[in-house]
């Protein structure tokens, strides 16, 4: 049912007047991406990272201040948003509340000049898909936040668009129905295999939903990869911090060999797997350190004392000093391991799969 | 054992008014109201339904449909009032459009505009128009040299209402077109619709409950227009100026209230179908989270005709309003355009005491209808009694009585004992409070629903009195409405004249009645310098309640440790 196209972002910038007259702003500065058929694509960063701005540009509600926009090869920049192939469900969903829900969704298919019969046929389908079947009657504001989000989802879909934009949709619900509809929306995307550019600021959102995830600040792409690629090798010190928690822990790499680094982190030796280009001996890097990816034991490993204990149910939340580093650990399912608690020396065990050097910030 | 409403209503009221200031101020107010709204209300109603032998008759109401001049006075009000809502309306809404909208510079100039109505003595608009259009007109006969051009009756009005009512339905749709979520119109554009679908399906149907409200409230207003009708009206006779020539030209009081009984019942009509239907049908709800900006509109197929409209409207209200200051200084309008003060003058000759009393009464009105204003909309928003319904209803009709009907209202009340009141300044002073208090309420209430109530409560929890807690907490919040309600007391009382033109004796002498005999004789020099002094005592009256405001410290302060 879905024509599947492709999209092509190059070198887009988008500048602002500064409100105060003071010179320009640059929202999105110079970025590039090349988004497949069918791929599910998340742009991810902090607020004010231009990631909905980018998205903006892509509906053309927000014109290029230079740089080109491709759909399948061809340029739309000059395209206005009516004429262009792509729908878009709102972070405020968005909803005509002069409407009911089924208006709504077929509001799209009107101006797609479709015979009356063929909207009936089309707008039902695509409520039962989305799992609102028999609601079509209904005003907008009688229906639940998370029934409004599948409306605004209907009315997008319906359309058979290329490409299907999100901007933030789920940040209006509350937790619990967050995680389960981006589950569906991840379900709805697969099923019809449509191009999605999906943005938010929620990292757990963006590993959940996506193929692939851009991460953004000040206007410029950090990284992009798959949701593993970006958690086990952040490319720096901003995506390691932004995706997952991290520690950094300073070192000095030894020796450089084609695909590894050996390393001195806190008094000790460690060789990794890293990029070794990137890298040259004696160079002082830092080493990210996923909470989860250290053991704590009685012995064996580097001493440390630690300092505060936090049972959280599903783990134990630890900070350990080590030399002068102070080090946020997570030990899961705390019931069957021994709990440290403040006070405790303790020997801490480096897995060196689990560290991974990035340039000094 | 089954809860008695009314039991609890009791219990609530006394739990409330365990604070003795609490219970004598809502007490008072509700007397006051009583008094001061209610009573000539339903003086003006009885006195409609008693015949010349004091008993019972729908005789008055039976001279409205039979009397041709009655009749035709309602028909007129109708028929201006339709045309005049209708122009207003729209022009109102390109106005709005443009604000919201559309990529222009210069909006600063639309929403100074808009406050020129308000600021500027009755009969402004209307003297312009016949300096600019009448018979000796600066346009009509000194440009264009036309022979016995008259501008006095329909056409006169359309033009003076629609000027100086459109800012009205433009303020109200401007909050309500920018409130619209941006999202919801960047959606119909994403599903294909071109701007101008857009905008028949999604940005007209989500207004239009505030068009028809805009609509309402014009025609409220140019239903209960007494000063223009009085100026430019001609012979083309209205319900308030009807009223007023029956009750005080004719010496027919009892006509002039069934007259009247027409006109409230009209006002009302409309007053709650706009404040109880229409505002809550409003489909724009602010949600309090910031979505998208909205793009603004640059495709000059658009922008350049509306925009250009709203500039050239904008230019001509403020020639309008310029050209008042500028005939004071005329020597006669139209024939010989030298300069003179000759006008002022005479104005202080002859309206030297109107301007002392006008002035001294309205001080004397001010900080009574402020205070009030304040303390109304606190007992209303933070406190529970029996009674509050009536004080929130009774201060809320007072906006709708068009000022025709309070002043015959007056008379017919305060005329005799037991509270006889007619030819004191006290009347008159009523008169300005409660034609003030009720926008004063208003930016009370809303300033107040803005403030956490419990910020009161850790006020009195600390130990502070009712009294203590709105002097030393809600009242420094809610300053500014106070002092907005404090201008707006002061501008209103000095430019009123609807209400007070029957009340006037000979003890006190009000600058806008001077100025309407001057209009009457047309004499537009002098009563332009009537207007232009009063504008002079509005504007210094404004600079001095800022500088208090000033005084009293900015914003931060309270906060701030010192």
């Amino acid at each position: 049912m879905v024509k599947q196209s492709s999209i092509e972002i190059k070198h887009l910038v988008k500048e602002y007047d500064n409100p105060d007259g003071s010179g320009i702003f640059r929202a999105v500065d110079d970025i590039c991406m090349a988004i497949p058929r069918g791929q599910f694509v998340t742009l991810l960063g902090p607020s004010g990272c231009g990631k909905t701005t980018t998205l903006r540009m892509i509906a053309g509600f927000e014109t290029a201040t230079s740089g080109d926009i491709l759909l399948d090869g061809k340029r739309i920049n000059n395209v206005t948003p009516d004429k262009r192939d792509s729908a878009m469900v709102f972070q405020s969903y968005a909803l005509f509340p002069h409407y009911d829900v089924f208006d709504n969704v077929a509001y799209g298919l009107v101006n797609k000049n479709f015979g009356k019969a063929e909207i009936k046929e089309k707008v039902l389908r695509m409520l039962k898909l989305v799992g609102l079947e028999g609601m079509e009657l209904r005003s907008t504001n009688q229906l639940s936040g998370g029934q409004q989000q599948r409306v605004a989802l209907a009315r997008a879909l319906v359309m058979e668009p290329a490409v299907l934009l999100f901007d933030e949709p789920l940040s209006n619900l509350d937790a619990k129905l967050r995680t389960y509809m981006r589950k569906e929306i991840r379900k709805i995307q697969q099923s019809v295999d449509i191009t999605s550019i999906y943005v938010t600021h929620d990292q757990s959102e963006a590993m959940a939903l996506s193929d692939r995830i851009i991460i953004m600040n000040k206007g410029r792409i950090e990284q992009e990869g798959t949701p593993e690629d970006i958690y086990q090798h952040p490319a720096n010190r901003f995506v390691a911090d932004f995706i997952g928690n991290a520690n950094f822990v300073p070192a000095r790499i030894g020796a450089v060999h084609d695909d590894k680094l050996e390393i001195t982190m806190l008094g000790h030796r460690f060789t990794i797997s890293a990029d070794a280009t990137r890298f040259e001996p004696q160079e002082e890097v830092d080493i990210v350190v996923r909470p989860e990816g250290v053991d704590l034991a009685d012995s064996d490993g580097i001493p440390g004392t630690v300092t505060s204990s936090t049972y959280m149910g599903n783990m134990q939340e630890y900070t350990v000093r080590v030399g002068d580093i102070d080090l946020n650990l997570e030990a899961y399912d705390p019931a069957g391991i021994k709990i440290y608690h403040a006070g405790d020396a303790v020997c801490v065990q480096f897995r060196p799969l689990n560290l991974h050097a990035i340039k000094k910030a | 054992m089954k809860k008695n409403p009314f039991s609890s209503a009791i219990a609530t009221t006394r739990a409330t008014f365990r604070d003795p200031m609490v219970a004598i101020s809502a007490v008072g107010i509700i007397l006051l109201l009583f008094l001061f709204v209610v009573w000539p209300l339903l003086e003006v109603v009885k006195q409609s339904v008693i015949g010349p032998d004091g008993t019972a008759s729908l005789t008055a109401y039976f001279k409205i449909i039979t009397t041709r001049q009655n009749y035709q006075a309602f028909v007129n009000t109708m028929q201006l009032a339709i045309i005049v809502s209708i122009l207003a309306t729209i022009i109102g809404f390109l106005f709005a459009y443009c604000t919201s909208h559309l990529a222009i510079h210069g909006k600063k100039a639309f929403s100074l505009m808009a406050m020129l109505p308000m600021v500027s003595p009755p009969f402004s608009v209307a003297m312009s128009i016949i300096m600019l259009f009448g018979a000796r007109g600066l346009i009509s006969y000194t440009i264009l040299g036309m022979r016995d051009a008259n501008i006095y009756g329909f056409m006169g009005l359309v033009f003076t209402q629609t000027i100086s009512y459109f800012p009205i339905a433009y303020l109200l749709l401007a909050g309500m077109l920018q409130s619209i979520d941006p999202s919801i119109e960047d959606a119909a554009r994403d599903l294909g619709s071109s701007k101008w679908r857009t905008f028949r399906t999604v940005t007209v149907p989500l207004v239009r409950p505030g068009i028809a409200n805009a609509f309402l409230l014009v025609f409220i207003k140019s239903v209960a227009d007494f000063a223009n009708p009085m100026a430019i009206g001609g012979n083309y006779i209205t319900l308030a100026t009807q009223i007023y020539l029956q009750a005080i030209g004719s010496y027919d009081i009892q006509g002039g209230a069934a007259v009247a009984v027409v006109l409230l019942d009209i006002a009302i009509i409309l007053f709650i179908i706009s404040k109880y239907w229409l505002e809550k049908k409003s489909y724009v709800t602010i949600t309090g989270k910031a979505t998208q900006a909205r793009v603004l509109i640059r495709d000059r197929s658009i922008v350049w005709p509306v925009a250009g409209f709203c500039f050239l409207v904008t230019a001509i209200v403020f020639l309008i309003y310029i050209l008042i200051p500028i005939a004071s200084f005329i020597k006669v309008w139209g024939m010989n355009y030298s300069l003179t003060l000759d006008h002022y003058r005479y104005a202080f000759d002859v309206g030297g005491r109107a301007i002392k009393d006008t002035t001294m009464l309205a001080i004397i009105a001010t900080p009574i209808a402020g205070l009030l204003g304040m303390v109304i909309a606190f007992l209303v928003v933070r406190k529970k009694f029996i009674g509050r319904g009536f004080i929130n209803f009774s201060s809320l009709l007072s906006i709708a009585v068009p000022g025709t009907v309070i002043g015959i209202g007056y008379i017919l009340t305060f005329n005799t004992p037991p509270l006889q009141l007619t030819g004191t300044a006290a009347i008159l002073i009523a008169a300005f409070v409660v034609r003030a208090l009720p926008i004063g309420i208003r930016a009370g209430v809303s300033s107040l629903e803005q403030i956490d109530p419990a910020i009161e409560e850790a006020a009195a929890d600390l130990g502070s009195s009712a009294t203590k807690v709105f002097r030393t907490i809600t009242l420094p919040l809610i300053r500014n409405a106070f002092f907005g309600g404090l201008v707006y007391a002061f501008i209103r009382s000095m430019t009123s004249i609807s209400a007070v033109i029957f009340l006037v004796s000979a003890n006190y002498s009000l600058l806008t009645i001077l100025t309407l005999d001057q209009v009457e004789d047309s004499r537009y020099g002098v009563a332009s310098a009537f207007s232009t002094i009063l504008i002079l005592i509005v504007y210094a009256a404004i600079l001095i309640i800022n500088l208090m405001l000033r005084q009293m410290g900015s914003k931060n302060s309270t906060v701030n440790h010192p």
